[in-house]
Formats: C-alpha cells, structure tokens, sequence
C-alpha cells in the first residue's frame, strides 16, 4: 500500500469497515508518512464538504409544482406530464376520437388512399401467390387468416389492410432484406409516413392490387382439412386485419407509435371510412384492450420459435400469462436468430403480457443474464417498438455499456437507413460506422435495462395492438 | 393548504432533497429552471411510485434526478459550458464575516478548479462531499462500480489537493 492508494482515500473519508478497515489501521500505524496522508485527506474531505455546502441555496420548486407532486402523491395518476405540453393532451384525445371511430369501422372497406410505393405489406419470397395478402384497402376474410397446406398457421401478421396513408409521404417501415440478411431497420424519411413492412430484395414490384384476396370458398375448404387448425383462428383473429396508418402530423411525432393499431387516423382515413357504412356491418373487431388480453395466437409464434420454446404447433393459443408464455419471451430474445420476424412476435408476446408483465417479464429475464449484451440490444429493441413516444421526439435508444443498439438515425429523424454490410465497412482510418458510433457514445452514462424501461415508460405509451409480423427470409436474419 | 393531519407522506421527502436534488439537478442541466423541471418530474415519479424504504430513496431520488437531467440534457443537445461566471456565486452560511469571506473564498476556488476535472471526477465529488452520499450510494446512481467510484474520489480528491491554494486544517 502506497500513498496513493484509493484504499487510503476510502479510509480517510469513513466509507472501509471490518477486514479492510482493520488493514489500513495496522497499515498506518506501522507508516507515519501514510497517517499524515489520509489524516489531509480527511482535512481536505471536511473543507470540501464545507465548501460544496457553502453555495448558495437552491430555490425550491414553484408552488405550482409542488402542488402538482402533491396532488400526485395524494390521488396517483397514471401519466406524468414532463415537460407540460397541453397541445400533447389534445393530440392524445384526438387520436383516441379517431382510434374509436376507426375500431367502430374496421371492416369497413377503406379506398386506396396511398401512393404506389406506400403501405405495402407483402411476404413475397417464396410465398405463392395466395400467401400474399393485400393491403391496399382489401379487407380480408376471416378465413383467410387460416393455414396453408404447410400445415404452419398462417400469422395473422399477414394480414394486413385497410392500409390509409398520407398522400406523398414516405413509409416507415420495419425493413427486412433479403441481400443483407441481416438487414433489421426501422425508418422513417418524413414527418408523417405510412407505416410498412417491406421487403426490400422481392424481385417483383409489391403490387397487391394484383393479388385477391383468397377466396372464402377455397380457405373454407381448406379450412375444413385442417379442423383443429381452425380452431386456431378465433373471434381475435377476425378482427386481426390491422391498419397501417399514419401518425397525427408532426404532433406526435413517431409515426411508428400507431403501428399496428388498426386505425386510420387522418382526415382522410376517417372520411374513407364515413363513407363505406355497409361493409361495417362486418363483425366488430375487438377493442383494444380486449386484443391485448387475448392470448396469442399460434399463428402468430413462427414455428422455428414455437419450437425453440418447446409449444406445440397446432396447439391451440399460447396464453399471455402461463408458463409458456414467459418461456417463449426467453427463446425469442434469446434464440440464435433475430429478425424482423421475431422481433415482432417479442413485441405481440409483450403486448399480449400488459406493460406491468411485459415490464416485469423483460427485468427479470435480463437480471438472470447480466452479462448478456446481446439479450440486452434485442430487449432495447423490442422496448422502442413497443413504447410509442410522448411527445414530438422519438424515444431514444438504450445506453447499454455505452454502446447504442440502434442509431438514432434507424428509427425516427432522417431518411437515412442502416445496413449493416455498409455500417460495418471500415472507413480509411480503420473505424466502421458502428464503431464510430460507439466511441462517440462511449461517454454516454450506461443505464441498466430496469433504467431504460422506466425512461420508456416516462417517456411513452406502452402499445395496444399487436404489430404485424414481417415473414422473415428463408435464411432467416440473424442478428 | 395542507394541514398536520392531512401531511402526505411526501412532503418529509420534499423537504428534505427537494434543495439537494435542485443543486444536483443544476450541475447537470446548467440553469436552474431546467434543474426545477427535473426536480419535479422526479418527485412526480416518486409519487406515482409509492413510499420507498429509506435506505432506498435517496439512490433512486439521485438516480432518477441524473437521469432526468442527462436525458433532457442530451434532448436538446445543450453542452452546458461552466465557466467561472456561470458557476453559482458562494454564499455565507457563517456566522462572522471574517468566516463568510474564508467560506466564500474557499467555495469561489473550489468552483474553479472543479472545472479543471474531468465530469466524471466532478460528478462523484459532488454526490459525495455536497449530497453526502456513501460510494455504495453513488455507484447505485452513477452505475459505476464502487471500486470506479472510489477511483473517481481518490484522483479528484488528488488533483484538487495539489491545486489547492489555501493551508489546510489538518487534524488527526
């Protein structure tokens, strides 16, 4: 031990006890020069302490925020207003004006609204023709929704309709590409983008206007073959056609937050709907909350997880909150693969839980695997699709061991996408933009996962619906 | 107005770290406007949060506070550039003036040369000799490890030494 050990320091400002502390008395009192070290130390700690208590005296909180921690306190409400913006509130009632009158309308056939390149929904690769559902304003039957002769269910996720767009906007979408495999981005170019899942490497043009919808007659038939496949698609799953939508302008500012809600919000989604009263007739989806209470579905945990996770396919409904379900939470975030694919199921597997369980669920599973990084960046992604931001900023990423999961670029501001192959090049000083990334971020103070579901639910709106799943690439897209 | 018997259970708290948490929250976000938004948004959450044990709330009060702050620093992408005339003038909490004047000196050093330490070096400084926190409680705030904490304090505590300009009261 030397006089410039921090152990001295420690001892010096009260903060050893037993063994340690014992150790460093014997220390100094075989060491002169030592005791004088620490008993400065200890001088120089008392003045410090006089000196930070010598500033000035803070002002306290204005009466009107101490009122409002006080009424807080006393009645508990849900939300935390951070920074008080009325014009938030008044979005948030908007929206939820338009999500109860697009739930009242949800079979309602709402007319192509979107530009070619917008809202397009499509599994394309190695689906045959039938396996591509429409999402330009076709709404789907129900029966559509069951399996296909692969004796796999279908995921509901495929179906995806009714799909309004703003005019001349750029969709955000989580994109899934075929020429990187492991290609995983959400992006959005504009202020109000239609929201999509793409695939980016289908050789031919997402045109879903030329595809039907399967006809009823042969998904029945079909249908009757497989009966305990059938059963597989509930009352739930009816109502599972979900909208792809834009956001409320700039006001909310994530487009993504609506992802998968079913609700056409614009104007011009809300008039479509207006005027298509005879096909609302249609059953009534679920509400929301009721969709989020259903169990999940089969069809909606890909068969690689299902069986990773030890369910058995054909099984009927996995419940949100048995066994099976935590265990399923475990293998997506935890399995050899993370594409767009799983990383919906996570997120539908952690609608389907509620926040308190989805909260609880992704806190536990990481606190069992400390160590872990790369459970972590898949439980910061699944966080940010599953939280909707707030206000007008996206939500930002996790900070991880100083290391970001996803630019900031990836999933809100700009028109810019990543791709790995390209972020992983190194640059003529040797360093991939990945790398650039981190070292620019390797100041950024880390925060546990507990800490960042807690910023998330500060800072946004855990999701209702289910998101539509991806079809992941034949070779998967590993992460 | 809030009356004995209808005390809620976190005005103690407010009472107590409302000025510490501000003086924190200042050191971080820069103004103290900034810091009193943080300041409430934290008790906010402790609100909706529910009592804590005692051993646990001025962590989580710190941690929250600092991670309020950082967020909201990084929001709006604001380096808060200290400087000798942003830092907060010292005042006197002693009684003779002869007192006043050393404390003020010493407080009016102090806020220079904790300039010349890296943030980290500062940060821990102030969680320790200004919040009075023990390293356990920092490196619960900080996250960093407690062996990291005293790290940060001992080369702090160093460097200020060396750049210390005053005699110092040394009693075993």
């Amino acid at each position: 031990m030397n006089s410039d050990d921090p152990k001295l320091t420690a001892y010096a400002l009260g903060e050893l006890s037993g063994p340690e502390r014992d150790a460093v008395e014997q220390r100094l009192r075989d060491d002169p020069n030592l005791r004088a070290e620490v008993d400065e130390t200890a001088a120089f700690g008392r003045m410090l302490t006089g000196a930070f208590h010598a500033e000035p005296a803070p002002a306290t909180l204005a009466p009107a925020q101490r009122a409002e921690v006080l009424e807080e306190a006393r009645h508990g409400r849900k939300t935390i207003p951070f920074p008080h913006r009325p014009w938030v509130v008044w979005t948030l009632r908007i929206a939820a004006a338009l999500v109860a009158l697009a739930a009242l309308g949800r079979f309602v056939h709402v007319p192509a609204a979107r530009p070619p390149h917008v809202a397009t929904v499509s599994q394309m690769e190695g689906a045959d023709p039938e396996d591509r559902f429409v999402a330009k304003g076709e709404a789907l039957p129900a029966d559509s929704l069951l399996a296909k002769n692969s004796g796999e269910t279908r995921p509901n996720a495929d179906v995806v309709g009714g799909s309004v767009a703003a005019p001349a906007k750029e969709p955000l979408g989580l994109d899934q590409s075929a020429a990187s495999s492991d290609f995983l981005s959400l992006t959005n170019s504009q202020t109000t983008p239609a929201l999509a899942f793409r695939n980016t490497n289908n050789a031919s043009p997402l045109d879903l206007t030329a595809q039907k919808p399967r006809a009823e007659g042969a998904d029945a038939a079909g249908a009757a073959d497989r009966p305990a496949e059938r059963l597989e698609a509930p009352a739930a799953t009816a109502g599972a056609r979900y909208s792809l939508e834009t956001k409320v302008q700039s006001q909310i500012g994530f487009a993504g937050q609506n992802f998968g809600n079913g609700t056409p919000i614009d104007a011009r989604a809300a008039a479509a709907l207006a005027e298509a009263p005879a096909r609302s007739a249609a059953p009534a989806a679920p509400s929301a909350p009721a969709a989020a209470s259903q169990p999940l579905l089969a069809g909606q945990v890909s068969l690689k997880n299902k069986q990773a996770a030890g369910l058995s396919r054909g099984g009927g409904a996995i419940t949100a909150n048995g066994d099976g379900a935590a265990l399923f939470g475990a293998v997506l975030l935890q399995g050899p693969s993370f594409s767009g694919k799983e990383l919906a199921e996570a997120v539908n597997h952690y609608v389907a839980l509620g926040e308190e369980g989805a909260i609880r669920e992704l806190t536990e599973l990481t606190a069992k695997a400390p160590g872990d990084r790369r459970l972590r960046e898949r439980v910061g992604l699944v966080c940010r699709v599953l939280y909707t931001p707030r206000d007008a900023q996206a939500l930002r990423p996790p900070r991880f061991g100083g290391e970001r999961v996803l630019r900031d670029g990836n999933t809100y501001t700009g028109t810019k996408t990543v791709q790995p192959a390209k972020e992983l090049k190194a640059d003529k000083d040797g360093k991939s933009a990945a790398e650039r990334e981190v070292s620019k971020d390797a100041e950024a103070p880390e925060e546990s996962v507990a800490d960042y579901l807690a910023f998330c639910r500060a800072h946004g709106v855990f999701r209702s619906l289910p998101v539509p799943l991806p079809k992941a690439s034949p070779e998967g897209t590993p992460r | 107005m809030t009356t004995p018997s209808t005390l809620s259970w976190i005005e103690p708290i407010l009472e107590r770290f409302e000025r510490p948490l501000i003086q924190y929250a200042t050191s971080i976000a820069g103004t103290e406007d900034r810091a009193r938004d943080i300041v409430q948004d934290t008790f906010l959450r402790l609100a909706q949060q529910g009592p804590l044990e005692p051993e646990r709330l001025a962590p989580w009060l710190y941690t929250v506070c600092r991670n309020r702050a950082i967020d909201l620093k990084r929001k709006e992408n604001r380096i808060v550039a200290m400087n000798e005339d942003s830092h907060p003038e010292p005042a006197s909490s002693e009684p003779s003036p002869a007192a006043r004047l050393e404390a003020k000196e010493q407080a009016d050093c102090l806020g220079r040369l904790l300039l010349r330490l890296p943030e980290n070096q500062r940060e821990v400084l102030r969680l320790r000799f200004q919040c009075d926190l023990s390293y356990r409680e920092i490196s619960e705030i900080t996250q960093l490890g407690e062996g990291n904490v005293g790290f940060l304090l001992h080369t702090g505590i160093k460097t200020l030494r060396q750049l210390w300009p005053h005699p110092l009261e040394v009693r075993p």
